[in-house]
Formats: structure tokens, sequence, C-alpha cells
């Protein structure tokens, strides 16, 4: 379960970089479109692999649950780390 | 035509979000408080020590059970369990019923003291203490409206998603809205399960048309129809003298249970006749559903008898609301998510709040008397529910013991420290009002654990000796709380010279954020359990 | 016509005639359920119950989005019109 909330965290990572205002914060430089649609794409799959390594250890029920209730957790963890 | 729906949608947002907001406020911080319920309750009374599950606990409750007569219809048996430390008995003749506390190795009998303890913040988030005067459908139209709000607030704050992520720190009604935004979006699905379940638990109430319309019961019927029961007992039976060793069950619960044999309370019906049966209730962990998880096994011999047919869907999926809205099956990791997503949410309704407020002072020069209204409000509905919570909280410490009506008085301290508090804002500066009742929340939140070692050193002790992380837990909440207040407070202090208006965001901003911290800062603390339990001896040795 | 006034019905609108409508649709779902799912008559009770209230929640939106509330107004009684036809004709199922 806490290696789902890693990967969900790393995927909303991925998705913030994706774009253009985030990734100027880090790299200094405009994201270029095909870097971002890569990054989204990677943070979108990201996501449902955690999703899926939750549904794997507790079941689809308490699995959705969790993930549902750590997502605000990383999103919002992002989200200070972004500015 | 797009545009005239974004700008109903605004409308809609905004005015639902503004009608019911305070209300909406205290409904979701009692309810997020009652995700703790037990632990709540265990703190509040300290007489009830610690206490885990032994074996003959279950014996000694039967033998004590036995004495009180055979002409007695149903005996339960409430166990203490991870969360709470009750152990209760209960017996009932026809419709009286008696209840009595025991503890310790032995089972002798204490009586803690009267109180409501966390279920008051559970009666309070539906009924708002006026059961009888419709406070549940109040609660509904409040569960409804948010609904609402949540559905056009995702109009409204259609440009967020363009840079999601994103708190501008340098305005203070920014980053407030930015925050609100954020935290609207990510508490969506929370608030959506809250709010269906919510309706859905109290269907009979709010939509019995259909069920009255088909069935002669009406929502009774109904409920009857779709819920299953164990077969009814038929009166008369023999008399049997009922088993005195439960190790008989114990043994089968395991065996049939494997994944988690926990009791959670154990009901005998007709113990003295040859058709009376013990029920066997485990705790939830493994599903959603609020369906209890019973065995059943005859009374006298042990023999496992036929258990409850299992119900249908239509029956499971509003069981599963049900179970969701009162998270009974979260294990403590889980349910400070759910805590933490519950103060989310309030959060998000107060800042919605504040934000109304400042959007509208920014722009016009005149105040009319619905900023008033609007401001003064805001000041009891977020400052002064924290008061309150934290005075009921008092109420419990320092209330006399023996007093009648003792559970009562409590209750009566919480409303009339917020009707207090309502008035207080009223006659004082609004920027004035929220320092002092934020300072005095602060100050009342770190007295408290002091002032319950001063009274009764021999409880942190005790609790102390016992590892009880919940008891500690609470006072360490409860300091952690005030030290956030503590620190709001003083951000408000160092730029006394902004106006007015910008401070009390400034102040607004910083106790969501502290709520927020809270909340995390709480989550770590479980993480890191037994440091706190450290930090808690150390504190108290400090005092 | 005074925008208050159009606010006021539209409100009105959306609230009580969401709520008629969403109880009629309570009403009239069950025989569509039973004559389509073979529910029991209680699970369809049920079922239609707690679907009502996203047709109440429909219903609210789809008043606000309206552009008048004379419009509101009409869409809410021909949502009406149609789950009491429902009910008429099915009434004879149960």
């Amino acid at each position: 379960m806490l290696f789902s909330f890693l990967i969900q965290v790393i995927a909303i990572a991925m998705l913030a970089l994706g774009m253009n205002k985030h990734f100027k914060n880090v790299f200094n430089r405009p994201v270029k479109p095909l870097h971002s649609k890569g990054l989204k794409l990677t943070g979108w799959l990201l996501l449902v692999f955690s999703y899926y390594l939750a549904v794997s250890v507790l079941g689809a029920p308490m699995a959705t649950v969790y993930w549902l209730l750590l997502l605000p957790l990383s999103i919002f963890y992002m989200a200070l780390l972004a500015n | 035509m797009k545009p005239d729906f974004r700008r109903t949608m605004i409308w809609l947002h905004t005015y639902t979000g503004l009608l019911l907001g305070w209300l909406l406020f205290a409904i979701f911080l009692t309810g997020t408080l009652s995700y703790f319920n037990d632990e709540i309750s265990q703190w509040m009374q300290p007489e009830l020590s610690a206490h885990q599950q032994h074996e003959n606990m279950i014996n000694i409750s039967l033998a004590r059970l036995k004495a009180q007569g055979t002409d007695v219809d149903k005996w339960r048996i409430d166990l203490p369990g991870q969360r709470n430390n009750q152990w209760r008995l209960q017996w009932q003749k026809g419709k009286e019923r008696q209840s009595l506390y025991l503890q310790g190795e032995s089972g002798e009998q204490v009586t803690p003291r009267a109180t409501q303890g966390g279920n008051f913040f559970r009666t309070f988030h539906y009924t708002l203490e006026l059961r009888n005067y419709g406070g549940r459908y109040i609660a509904g139209i409040a569960a409804m409206f948010m609904l609402l709000a949540l559905f056009s607030g995702i109009f409204t704050h259609r440009r967020f998603f363009r840079d999601f992520f994103t708190l501008r720190k340098k305005a203070v009604l920014k980053t407030l809205t930015d925050f609100h935004a954020l935290a609207g979006i990510v508490t969506i699905p929370f608030c959506l399960m809250i709010c269906a379940s919510a309706l859905i638990i109290y269907i009979g109430l709010y939509m019995p048309w259909s069920a009255q319309h088909y069935l002669d019961g009406g929502t009774r019927e109904l409920n009857q129809k779709v819920t299953t029961y164990l077969p009814k007992l038929e009166p008369g039976s023999a008399y049997r003298e009922p088993i005195s060793d439960f190790s008989v069950i114990a043994g089968q619960v395991a065996k049939l249970w494997p994944e988690n044999p926990n009791i959670n309370r154990i009901t005998v019906e007709q113990p003295f006749a040859a058709n009376g049966r013990i029920i066997v209730e485990r705790t939830r962990k493994l599903s959603l559903s609020n369906k209890s998880e019973v065995l059943v096994f005859s009374s006298h011999s042990g023999e496992p008898l036929a258990g409850m047919p299992p119900e249908r869907i239509a029956r499971k999926i509003r069981r599963i609301f049900y179970g969701l809205h009162e998270g009974h099956f979260a294990q403590p990791g889980l349910r400070w998510l759910f805590f933490i997503s519950g103060l989310l949410s309030s959060a998000l309704i107060a800042s919605g709040l504040v934000i109304w407020l400042y959007k509208r002072l920014e722009k016009v020069k005149q105040r009319h008397a619905g900023h008033f209204i609007v401001e003064r409000l805001n000041i009891a509905g977020i400052a002064g529910l924290l008061l309150a919570i934290i005075g009921y909280f008092y109420a419990n410490r320092l209330l006399p013991v023996d007093i009648d009506e003792r559970a009562r008085l409590e209750i009566g301290a919480f409303l009339f420290i917020w009707l207090v508090s309502l008035q207080h804002s009223l006659f004082r500066p609004a920027n004035k009002a929220w320092f002092e009742q934020l300072s005095l929340a602060s100050l009342a939140c770190l007295l408290l654990p002091v002032i319950d070692i001063i009274q009764e050193p021999s409880r942190l002790m005790r609790a102390i000796e016992q590892h009880n992380l919940i008891y500690l837990g609470f006072e360490l909440a409860l300091l952690v709380t005030g030290l956030l207040l503590y620190k709001t407070v003083k951000a408000l202090l160092v730029k006394p010279k902004q106006v007015k208006q910008k401070q009390v965001k400034q102040k607004q901003v910083k106790q969501k954020q502290v709520k927020q911290k809270q909340g995390k800062e709480d989550k770590k603390v479980t993480l890191k359990h037994k440091l706190k339990r450290i930090n808690a001896g150390s504190k108290a040795d400090v005092v | 016509m005074n925008p208050a006034l159009s606010l006021s019905a539209r409100c009105l609108a959306a609230i009580v005639g969401g709520y008629i409508v969403a109880a009629l649709s309570s009403l009239a779902l069950v025989p569509v359920q039973m004559s389509l799912f073979d529910n029991r008559l209680e699970d369809a009770i049920l079922i239609a119950t707690m679907f009502s209230y996203l047709v109440y929640i429909a219903v609210i939106i789809d008043c606000f989005c309206r552009s008048s509330a004379s419009r509101a107004w009409r869409n809410v009684l021909v949502y009406s019109g149609i789950f009491l036809t429902v009910c008429y004709y099915g009434g004879g199922l149960i």
C-alpha cells in the first residue's frame, strides 16, 4: 500500500511537470510539447498502475477507499512543492 | 448560452454556499470529529482504564448476567476493542433495560461519569440538537446543498484546472481562492460520498413517497422487507441452563472467522429458554458494508444455529453507503485519512465563506448589513465553533462528577459557549473578535491537558503505564491544535499595520493551513507513536 | 420580467419542482424496474428511491441551465408529466 502511495505521488509529480508553468519552475525553460505529452502520459499510466497495485493488495472496494483518500495528500504535497 | 450557464453556476455556487455554509461547516467539523467517536469517549470517561480483551472476560460477564435473575429476556455484552475501552453488560426485562460497566482482571464494577462523550458530536452532526424540530431534515437539506455547491463549484473554479497545483502565495485572497479550489477538487470524491450517503441513510425521511404508495406500512415495512433478520424466537420454551463456559463457542468462532476473530459484542436472547441463542458479532474490518457479521449459537449447548441470510443487492448498496459514511471498518491509518479529508472539507467550506466576504468588501466602499452579518457569522461559525468544542471538553473535566443531568449540562456548555461567542463577535470589531476568540481557543487547548494532570495525575501515569495511545494521543492532539492556533494568532500580530480586512484574511488562511497541518501532523504523530509516548511523558514531567 | 422575480421563480422550480419530479420518479421507476429487470417490489422501491436523488440533482441543474424561468418550469412540468404517465400505465403491474 505504501508502495502504491509512492507511485501515486510520482505520478502526480509527472502530471505537474507536464504542465508548462511548473516545468518552468523546475527547469527554468519552457517544456517541449513532446515532453509534456510524454510526461502526462506516463503520469496517467503510473496513476492507473498505483491503483492497480492497491487493488491487488487490498481488493477493489477497500483499495478504492484508500486510493481516493490518499489522492488529496499527494496532490496537496505536490501543490506545496510546486510553488 | 454557454457563458450564461457558467454565470448561473457561479451564482448557484455562491449563494448555496453562503446560505448554508456555516451550518455545513458545523456539520462537517463535528462529523469529522466523530470519526474518532470512540477515542474521544474514552478520553471523556477517564474512570475506565484501557484493557485488552482477556479470556476470562466473557465468562465473568456471563456469570454476572446470570445473577440478574432468570426472568431476563436479553443479555448484551459489549467487549472492549482496539478503539474503545468499554466493557459493558446490559440486560433487558420486557422493555426495561439496565447496564453496568466492568473492568480489570476479575471484572469489578465501575461507574464512569455521565457523559455523551464523542457520541455528542455524532448526533449533533445530523440532528443539530433539534431532533424533534426537524434537525435531520435541515441536515438533509444541507447535504443536498453541498452536492449542488460541489457541482457548481467545478464550473465556478474552471480556470483552476488549467494551472493545477498552483498556490499563488503573493496575495492572501488569491492563496485562499487557490486553496479553496484545490481542496474542493481533491475532496470531491469524499464529499460526494459523504453527502450522498447522508441522504441515503435517512432515505425514509427524505423520500418516503414510493414506499408509502406501494406498501401499506410505508418505509417501516420497506425496511423490514429488505433487511434480513434472524428467525423469530418462539416464546414459552422449556427452561434450560445457559452455558457458563464460553470456550466451546470461542473455538468455533476462531475456526469460522480465521481472518478476523475479534468479537465486538455478544447478545444472548432468551438465555434461559431451550431455544435461546447466542449471537456473536465481530468487529468490522473487512467489508465496507455496515451489516453486522454474526454467528449464532444455541445458548445452552453452544451448537451452531442457522445464521443470518444474506441481503439482496438493493439493500447491500444502501449498506455500503451507510458503512462508508460511518467508516467503522477503517483501521487507524485509514481513519486518519478520513479525518484529514473531513478537515479539508471543513476548511474548504470555511475558506469559501471567507472568500465570499472579502471579495465583496474589496469592491464596495460602503458596507451594508449583509456584509456585517456574514462577517459576524463567520467569526461565530468558525472560531466560535472551535471554542465551543473545546468548551465541551472543559465541561467534561470541570463539572462535578456526581451532579444531576451531567451529560445534558455538558451539551448545554457547548451551546452556551457558542452563543457567547456569537454575542462577543457582535460587539467587537471584526479583527479583534477573530484575534480574541482564536487566542482563547489556543490557550484553552494548551491548558486542557495541564488541567487534566493537575486534577488527577494518576490518569496520565496510568495511561503511560498501560501504553494507552488513545488517551495520550488525544492530549497530544490538543497540544498540537493549541500550538498551531497560537502560531496563527502570532502570525496575525506580526503585521498589525495592515489593513484590517487583510489581517482577517491572513488569519483565515493561516487557520486553514493550521487545520491542514494539524491533520497532517497528527498523522505523523500516529506513525511515530512511540515518539509520541515519550513526548507526552516528558511533557508530563515538565508540568 | 423582473430579474429578482425570475430568479425566485427559477429557484422555486429547481427546489420544489425538482423535489416533486424526484418523488414522482421514485414512484414511476418501480413498475419500470419490475417489468424490465424482474425485481422484487421492495427492492424496486428502494432502488427507485435512491435513484430519485440523482433525478433531483439533475432537475435542479437543468433548471439553472435554461435561459428563462418559464422554460425551467415548462421542463419541470414535462418531466412530471412523463413520470405521471409511466405511473399511470405501469400502476397495473402491482
